[in-house]
């Protein structure tokens, strides 16, 4: 099956500097997460793929059409990284208006956001102006356009940024259930939480360079010294800690958080089940936390680093020579 | 684009700064009405001169204020975006936006024959050489709205922010109106309603000269065909701007 976004050599440079540099990517049905710090090139490339751009050199397709087209944008819902609205539209006529620009009748476009509204959780605000909503809330209504015309492709940067966690978790709710519908979706952030739950793949940026890319345990796997970690927030006092500690050997680190302290313990299955049990039978009160992707990318980040280094080092001995 | 046509406009028009400007340019028109008719030594001359150029200066002003709100507040709502990952062309937005933009003016001229009208029914007839004259006047108006329209959105595709393109525009329509002026008050003709209208071309700041040198060339309608290579112009620079630049990036 052809990929659904087939991204070839593609380079943008703005004055001089690369932006993206030889990106190569091909994302079928799934799920793919772009991962990489403040100005890796996600949102250049995000833009790109929505045809806002134009890539200096190298190819892309969107379900094999051309980025801007309208056969491409038919086939995409893009939802920006702050995304403005029409302020003083309900959601029931924003989604109207774009439900008429993407061409669907009056009789399906109703049963269509009144289906939206429910899904995302809004139908209670319909009537609203967009303009009290909160920030979760705009979101939803974002996903709620960029899904109007059911499209096969859904380009979200960085969808999670500025959300509480019950926003989050509202919006992870969406995603998934747009996975399980078997759509692609294609999505940027530069936080790492919640990526390795709701992606089959990720591509790790760094300065416009693709750095990684593949399957989160398979990166894991394949990657010497990362490894997943566990955090179990306490939200007790110290000496819960202390007695914790003292019974269990083997915890890497403590923080200390709002209210409690954070354990974080490295991928180790006995472990992870014995704290479970000594925190069940002493009745702490805890949450648990697993990162994949956040060992994996500061792995990922200084073993580049440590090549640069070298390279560093390498190119002052020719210079020397 | 019909259906994004009708989308803008009926946003467009339920807008309640579009019933707030029509009840205000009522109001402005009705005191025109009721003050000038028996301070004036030629009443029906300024009755019809005055209100028209008030109005015209006032709709191109609001047409600005529309269409800067329209395409430069899109940028800086970060909501254009959305727009041009739709399935619409480029080509299709800009000309769909300025369409329905457009499509307000047959409502202001209409408001304005209106005026015209309820002075007949209020004063009678009006004389030749002024009433000849207002079917011209009204087709001249249509043609320069359209132009400050077009003049708007180019000059939005550049600065993307809606408050210094009105500004400008600003600046433009009374340089317009006031550098028309000296061809109003030394027409030969004596047909002062003309110059008005005619004052407030855009082309006008570049042949203002001609206007009072030429007043034939004026009252004929000579400068119709530049009026409108003006509004030519501005159209495919704009549609061509938008469609290569990646400004919205």
């Amino acid at each position: 099956m052809a990929p659904a976004v087939r991204i070839k050599s593609v380079s943008k440079q703005y004055t001089g500097n690369y932006a993206l540099n030889g990106i190569d990517i091909d994302i079928s049905q799934g799920s793919f997460g772009l991962i990489g710090p403040n100005g890796a090139g996600k949102t250049t490339l995000i833009k790109l793929l929505c045809g806002l751009l134009r890539p200096t050199s190298g190819t892309i397709s969107i379900m094999g059409h051309r980025p801007g087209s309208p056969e491409a944008n038919a086939s995409i819902g893009y939802l920006s990284e702050n995304q403005g609205y029409y302020e003083f539209n309900t959601p029931q006529q924003y989604l109207r208006y774009f439900g008429e620009l993407y061409g669907l009748s009056r009789s399906e476009m109703d049963a269509r956001i009144a289906e939206l509204l429910k899904m995302v959780n809004l139908h209670k605000n319909a009537r609203d102006p967009i303009s009290t909503f909160s920030r979760g809330m705009r979101q939803r209504v974002g996903i709620a356009r960029a899904m109007i015309h059911d499209p096969d492709i859904y380009i979200l940067d960085e969808p999670l940024s500025g959300l509480d966690p019950i926003g989050r978790k509202e919006f992870l709710r969406i995603l998934t259930d747009l996975k399980e519908a078997g759509r692609t979706i294609l999505l940027s952030s530069h936080e790492l939480k919640d990526m390795d739950t709701i992606c089959d793949e990720i591509c790790i940026l760094r300065q416009g360079i693709k750095i990684a890319q593949g399957n989160p345990n398979t990166l894991i796997a394949g990657a010497k010294g990362a490894h997943e970690t566990l955090s179990f927030n306490l939200h007790s006092p110290s000496d819960v800690l202390a007695r914790l500690q003292q019974d269990i050997p083997g915890i890497i680190s403590f923080t200390e958080i709002p209210g409690g302290f954070q354990l974080t313990i490295a991928h180790d299955p006995p472990l992870e089940r014995k704290i479970l049990r000594w925190l069940l039978v002493n009745k702490v009160d805890f949450s648990v936390q697993k990162h994949v992707i956040d060992s994996l990318y500061s792995y990922v980040f200084e073993e580049q680093q440590a090549v640069e280094v070298v390279d560093e080092h390498k190119d002052g001995e020719m210079e020397v020579l | 684009m019909l259906r994004f046509v009708r989308s803008e406009f009926s946003g467009l028009i339920k807008r309640p700064a579009f019933l707030m400007f029509l009840f205000l340019l009522s109001l402005v028109m009705m005191f025109q009405l009721t003050y000038n008719a028996d301070r004036l030594t030629s009443p029906m001359t300024s009755l019809v001169t005055t209100p028209l150029l008030l109005s015209n200066i006032m709709t191109s002003l609001f047409m600005a204020y529309l269409a800067s709100a329209s395409f430069a507040r899109e940028f800086e709502h970060r909501t254009l975006n959305i727009l041009l990952t739709t399935p619409l062309k480029r080509t299709e937005i800009y000309i769909g936006k300025m369409l329905s933009l457009f499509c307000l003016i047959p409502i202001m001229t209409v408001f304005n024959s209106l005026y015209v009208y309820s002075l007949t029914l209020s004063y009678g007839l009006l004389p030749d050489a002024i009433g000849n004259m207002v079917p011209y006047e009204l087709g001249l108006s249509a043609l320069y709205f359209a132009s400050i329209i077009s003049l708007t959105m180019l000059i939005s595709i550049f600065l993307r922010k809606s408050s210094t393109v009105l500004i400008i525009m600003v600046v433009f329509t009374l340089i317009s109106a006031f550098i028309g002026l000296p061809a109003v008050i030394t027409s030969p003709y004596g047909y002062s309603v003309n110059y008005g209208f005619v004052s407030l071309l855009p082309a006008s700041t570049m042949v203002s000269g001609m206007l009072v040198a030429n007043s034939y060339f004026v009252v004929e309608g000579g400068l119709v065909p530049l009026q409108l290579a003006f509004l030519l112009v501005t159209v495919i620079l704009g549609v061509l701007l938008f469609r290569r630049s990646e400004l919205w990036g």
